[in-house]
């Protein structure tokens, strides 16, 4: 059988996924090395209070990766080992990695069906138990996997809710990655926001070995010297990162904006061409989906292989197949063992992301609705 | 506020900054060719066969220590004197760790005979800290790991080409895994980064899946949950871009210890630290002296401050929070010594010499005051 790409991250995402850095962010960095500060400094600190304000947050703690991120993240929200943590069946690795470096168990959550984006609210109560701390709210290409029924049912029992993505409820804990969320494309970093000051303070603490006062500090001679807190981690970013990542952020509301709308004219086309062709994810609900991509289901795997191999032959484009289940994976069955995710599963066996210029590809829409109707 | 003279500093040519550029006007953001040419380079300038980039120092070691394969039944002996990423590593794995003392206040180093009275059955490695630049005693350690099936983890994260007395080949290259650090005060650094070298292929390739989420390096499926540990190509055409002037760089730091050691013997209230034959081998990330007392230190330390001339020390692991319980006050005489009476005094490949007069010229002159 033909590989199909899986996974969204890649080595070179960046030059495959076409991205590259304007002159001005290029500027920055340069300006950022010729500086001779490259450790967590001014810049670093900058991109933290221009994120927060976007997302309408207090604080926000810049990493050296996504996973970083979400595991400060978790344990912001009081996550311990032993600790159970809820998270989509679709949920990115990078999310369920940081459940299990918390010590805690990952509880996947099913789909309600192949074609249905959100889970539904009473599974999620269902599994709610004594030792659930947190879920963990992943998104499917920027598309939420869940609505604002579980912001009301996780404050009921007590469960801390955390976002990943950056179209979010204002004030809400979230983590964006700088890769996965198209801040900077290609680019390893993460950036978590929330509005808990103790949170917030053991997420700056942790990320850099639970020192006190770091290197800036000390330089800038606000610190002397320093003790340690808490078991941290050196997941600090680096200032040439956050300078890139800063030059990006007047450029995500016209990419957004752009975004959706290759989505809904490739959703508008898809209906004209073949209604079998299921789209994923409400038109409505576009206005809380970074449409990252579109999610597409076809029939079966065969289909989808066909439309994958078809595409290839004509453009010599890769469609992208969605990510196989990580519950799936050997190292977490072996860890947890196996988890009853159908739904979920099908729709990982035949579901594709289209990417957004390739909702804008009608050679591309014309295969899949071609699959669809074969079927 | 900034100080006059930092403890640590770096420069940057317009070179190779422009090299950082090029690769990002290429849109090569992720780990790809730069990464893979710069651990060639750096593993062939260390003498390693294979070299695996990483986030960080602390990835390094990280990554090493599940390599290893560490758990929660495993034991680590870990100096006390040293940087706290050293023996965090470890403890993400579940192993516990035990701290060992230095070999004298004036050598920070953990020596072969100190290790060995720590080791118990539990034991399964023994992380051994080049600190400030100066090469532990590898050779031996190495040695009494494998009369004992231990493994030797060297944390070179400060002694990227240091030379061990007792063994043939740089600091790293010793042990079954060496761990380098390319953050920003390092000798080669890049402001966030690291490296695993090691001699055997298969734990090359198990490094290089785990470093990005434990996928197999042809991503098919994971058999480790890993971490996201990557490095990315920027990152790595600086190092090349620096790694050709490693060496200059550490030739001058170099020149800068021997400056500080000429105008800083036989001063009344300090001694000078390491041997003097460690002055070639060793690659001089720090310079510190040992004062008397810890009042004359931070006298001295704060007639620095006064003058715009930043210090620091690095404090022994048990007196910081986090660490109160891994050893009793008082049980590590040598390391508990040296923290509570060092002082690491500025160094850096841009120092001069009239600045290394300036920070000798202070030291002596409080000490003169405080003995009038």
């Amino acid at each position: 059988m033909r590989r199909v790409i899986e996974e969204a991250e890649f080595p070179d995402a960046g030059a495959e996924a076409g991205f590259r850095p304007d002159e001005d962010a290029i500027e920055a960095v340069l300006d950022v090395l010729r500086s001779g500060w490259l450790t967590v400094g001014p810049r670093t600190g900058a991109l933290e209070r221009a994120f927060a304000e976007r997302l309408g947050g207090r604080h926000a703690v810049a990493t050296s990766s996504a996973g970083g991120a979400v595991h400060l993240a978790l344990l912001a929200a009081g996550v311990q080992a032993d600790d159970e943590v809820l998270l989509p069946a679709l949920a990115p690795g990078f999310a369920a990695n940081a459940v299990v470096h918390c010590g805690a168990r990952p509880v996947f959550v099913d789909l309600p069906a192949p074609g249905e984006l959100r889970m539904d609210p009473a599974a999620v109560a269902r599994l709610i138990g004594p030792r659930t701390r947190a879920l963990l709210l992943t998104h499917l290409a920027g598309h939420p996997l869940g609505g604002e029924a579980l912001e009301d049912l996780c404050a009921l029992h007590g469960v801390a809710l955390v976002h990943t993505g950056t179209v979010v409820p204002a004030g809400a804990a979230a983590v964006a990655s700088f890769d996965a969320d198209a801040l900077v494309p290609g680019c390893a970093g993460g950036l978590l926001v929330t509005d808990d000051d103790a949170g917030a303070e053991l997420a700056r603490r942790l990320r850099s070995h639970g020192m006190t006062a770091g290197s800036w500090s000390r330089f800038t001679g606000r610190s002397a010297g320093y003790d340690a807190v808490g078991l941290g981690f050196n997941y600090r970013i680096d200032e040439p990162r956050s300078a890139l990542a800063l030059a990006r952020l007047p450029h995500l509301e016209p990419e957004l904006a752009s975004r959706r709308r290759a989505s809904s004219s490739a959703r508008a086309r898809l209906a004209a061409l073949a209604p079998e062709v299921r789209v994923l994810g409400a038109e409505a609900d576009q206005e809380r989906s970074a449409c990252l991509g579109l999610p597409v289901l076809l029939p079966s795997p065969a289909r989808r292989r066909e439309a994958v191999d078809a595409v290839r032959r004509a453009r010599g484009i890769e469609l992208r197949a969605v990510a196989p289940l990580v519950a799936e994976h050997l190292a977490y069955r072996t860890r947890f063992g196996s988890a009853a995710l159908p739904q979920a599963a099908a729709l990982a066996g035949s579901g594709l992301v289209l990417t957004p210029e390739q909702c804008l590809d009608d050679a591309v829409l014309s295969r899949l609705a071609i699959e669809a109707i074969a079927a | 506020m900034s100080w006059r003279i930092p403890v640590a500093d770096l420069s940057i040519s317009e070179q190779e900054a422009q090299s950082v550029a090029r690769v990002l006007r290429a849109g090569e953001l992720g780990m790809g060719r730069s990464t893979k040419a710069f651990e060639r380079a750096v593993a062939r300038w260390t003498g390693a066969t294979w070299g695996v980039a990483l986030a960080s120092g602390t990835a390094a070691l990280h990554l090493a220590c599940m390599l290893v394969g560490l758990c929660a039944e495993d034991s680590v002996i870990a100096p006390a004197m040293t940087f706290l990423a050293s023996a965090a590593a470890p403890r993400y794995t579940g192993a516990d760790v035990v701290l060992c003392d230095s070999s004298s206040p004036t050598d920070l180093n953990i020596d072969p005979e100190a290790v060995e009275a720590l080791i118990t059955p539990r034991t399964r490695a023994v992380i051994a800290v080049h600190m400030w630049g100066y090469p532990a005693r590898v050779g031996a350690l190495r040695a009494l790991c494998d009369e004992r099936g231990i493994v030797l983890i060297e944390d070179t994260a400060q002694g990227i080409g240091a030379r061990p007395a007792d063994a043939d080949g740089q600091a790293g290259t010793v042990g079954h895994l060496g761990c380098l650090s390319f953050f920003s005060k390092k000798q080669l650094s890049v402001g966030e980064g690291g490296m695993v070298l090691t001699d055997d292929p298969v734990l090359a390739e198990r490094a290089t899946g785990l470093r990005e989420h434990g996928r197999e390096p042809d991503g098919e499926r994971w058999e480790e949950i890993g971490h996201d540990l990557s490095f990315d190509d920027p990152r790595a055409a600086l190092g090349l871009a620096r790694l050709a002037s490693l060496s200059e760089n550490i030739a001058h730091r170099r020149a800068v210890a021997e400056a500080y050691r000429e105008r800083l013997t036989d001063v009344d209230g300090l001694s000078l630290m390491w041997p003097e034959e460690a002055m070639a081998r060793s690659t001089h990330f720090a310079f510190g002296v040992l004062f008397d007392t810890p009042q004359l230190r931070d006298r001295v330390r704060e007639a620095l401050a006064d003058h715009g001339i930043q210090t620091t020390r690095y404090p022994v692991l048990h007196e910081l929070t986090e660490y109160a319980g891994f050893a009793d006050p008082g049980s590590l005489p040598h390391a508990e010594a040296a923290a509570a009476r060092h002082l690491v005094l500025p160094l850096s490949a841009r120092m001069t010499v009239d600045e290394v007069d300036e920070v000798a010229e202070h030291v002596r002159r409080t000490l003169r005051a405080h003995a009038a």
